[in-house]
């Protein structure tokens, strides 16, 4: 753990380099733009952890070990901490360049779709007490999540092509010089990373959990 | 650019903020887990300990 | 007993309920009525731009109602632990799952159908134009809503704060069939055609089958744990 907080540590000040010195400004957007390069590896990263958390899922129902369902709770949680970094940074590149908070296009519906995703699964966690059945329950709401996710960004699209609207952080099409992709690939391995750290971090509180669970259930058959 | 730069210091103090606090409230759960698994652990002690001494008690019998 | 019959055997029960008391259509239609009520306030009804609304208009209103009766659908099994009952009885999981969607969906088409007539009167919309095409619109749509919301009633059964947590749950992913069936059913009440939007029902048709086969498969876990 002390070597990955330390890798950790070095990719991101690398991360901020790259981003913030040595990629040239963008000309249209200026500095601002640099946002983006921790703004949609954020997202990135969120969209790793929902399919962490699905594979984990997957791996419950599968096996019934606890530990796939301990896995899937902490990437979601992590995942929710990304996407929450990637809301609330976006609005504030958009309204000093396109003058709006926020537009209803597919990447930012579907990273607040993924939000309130991950908020319902914490949320139904937080509402049922018994292992089994809680990491039953969190294992199927996953698996609809995550195929949900997908749709809900497809069908936006789908939207978008007859609805035509801002689109903030440019479109498809707009390219990015080598250099800038660098920086953005460079950030994107960094939080990638960071998120394994954050991980593993809280993976360490379900184990100190199942400690304490299997302790009381001991305690009272002892009584 | 200049008006320009706050918005980026904005969202870039944004961002540590919120992994910031994250860590903080891992590190917060984390002390409450270890402290309840503590006393759990010194209740079991000492509960095995008293049906010891009762079952010796009860052999002495 | 074959998995067709015991669907269909779960699906009756469940209709049967219905029939006797009643509880869902008359909450769900009343409420779907304030919801009416509450819309005539906040946009002008009257306007030529309400009709451009009026799909999302009546889809909101039938979500709303919808998921009111939806949580009952495995809410009610919880009194006389009936639904330790059915889990335990030699049927599928899917079976069960499979009949409680159906009658779901039965009972809110139903409902759907009666809000149509008072959603025309309120909002001046002519809904029996292409009534065909509309009923399946409809449909689709509400199966697509019934078949998430049907796994989640069995999956927060036993949560704290149950009627709260559905919609949480159900919405964010059922947003594609609402979308889909918001968009065809304003092209049929806006009269134009509906050729220009069957991509829409190409959308809504594949959610159906894929969140079905997905409900099939997994609906066992939510129910055995």
């Amino acid at each position: 753990m002390k070597t990955l907080t330390a890798v950790t540590a070095v990719m991101m000040v690398a991360a901020l380099y790259l981003a913030f010195v040595w990629v040239p400004t963008e000309r249209s957007m200026g500095i601002v733009q640099r946002i983006f390069y921790f703004h949609m590896p954020s997202f990135v990263v969120a969209a790793v952890a929902i399919y962490v958390g699905l594979a984990a899922s997957i791996g419950y129902l599968a096996s019934r070990d606890l530990r796939f369902d301990e896995l899937a709770a902490s990437s979601i949680e992590v995942g929710l901490v990304f996407d929450t970094v990637n809301l609330a940074t976006g609005p504030l590149w958009a309204k000093p360049v396109w003058g709006i908070w926020w537009t209803w296009d597919p990447r930012l519906t579907s990273a607040f779709v993924l939000w309130l995703m991950f908020i319902g699964y914490l949320l139904l966690r937080r509402g049922m007490e018994e292992p089994g059945t809680r990491a039953a329950a969190s294992a199927v709401l996953t698996v609809f999540q995550a195929v949900g996710a997908v749709i809900v960004y497809m069908s936006n699209r789908l939207w978008r092509t007859q609805h035509p609207q801002p689109v903030i952080g440019g479109g498809a099409g707009s390219g990015l010089d080598r250099e800038m992709w660098v920086a953005l690939l460079g950030c994107l391995a960094a939080l990638l990373a960071l998120y394994i750290c954050l991980l593993q971090l809280r993976r360490r509180l379900e184990r100190l959990r199942r400690e304490t669970d299997g302790l009381r259930r001991t305690l009272y058959s002892m009584s | 650019m200049e008006e320009n730069l706050k918005w980026l210091w904005y969202a870039f103090s944004l961002a540590w903020v919120i992994h910031l606090l994250y860590v903080a409230s891992l590190g917060r759960r984390e002390k409450k887990l270890r402290e309840e698994l503590e006393a759990l652990k010194a209740m079991v002690e000492e509960r095995g300990r008293k049906q010891k001494a009762a079952g010796e008690a009860g052999l002495a019998l | 007993m074959g998995f067709l019959r015991a669907t269909l055997a779960i699906a009756l029960k469940d209709l049967r309920i219905e029939r006797r008391s009643r509880e869902v259509l008359n909450v769900a239609f009343s409420f779907a009525l304030v919801v009416l009520l509450l819309f005539s306030f906040t946009f002008d009804p009257s306007g030529e731009e309400t009709r451009a609304m009026s799909g999302g208009l009546l889809w909101l209103v039938f979500s709303f109602a919808g998921t009111l009766a939806l949580n009952r659908s495995f809410a009610r099994e919880t009194a006389n632990q009936c639904l330790d009952a059915l889990v335990s009885a030699p049927v599928s999981g899917a079976a069960v799952f499979l009949g409680k969607a159906l009658a779901n969906a039965l009972l809110l088409l139903a409902l759907e159908l009666a809000c149509l007539p008072v959603f025309g009167i309120f909002y001046n919309v002519r809904w029996s134009v292409s009534f065909g095409w509309l009923l399946l619109v409809m449909a689709l749509g509400t199966w697509g809503f019934t078949v998430v919301g049907t796994v989640f009633s069995a999956l927060t059964v036993n949560v704290a704060l149950r009627e709260i947590m559905l919609p949480l749950l159900v919405f964010p992913i059922t947003v594609p069939a609402l979308m889909a069936s918001v968009q065809l059913t304003t092209v049929l009440f806006t009269g134009e055609p509906i050729a220009a939007e069957m991509v829409w029902l190409r959308l809504l048709f594949g959610f159906d089958l894929i969140f079905t086969l997905l409900g099939l498969a997994l609906v066992e876990y939510v129910l055995v744990g």
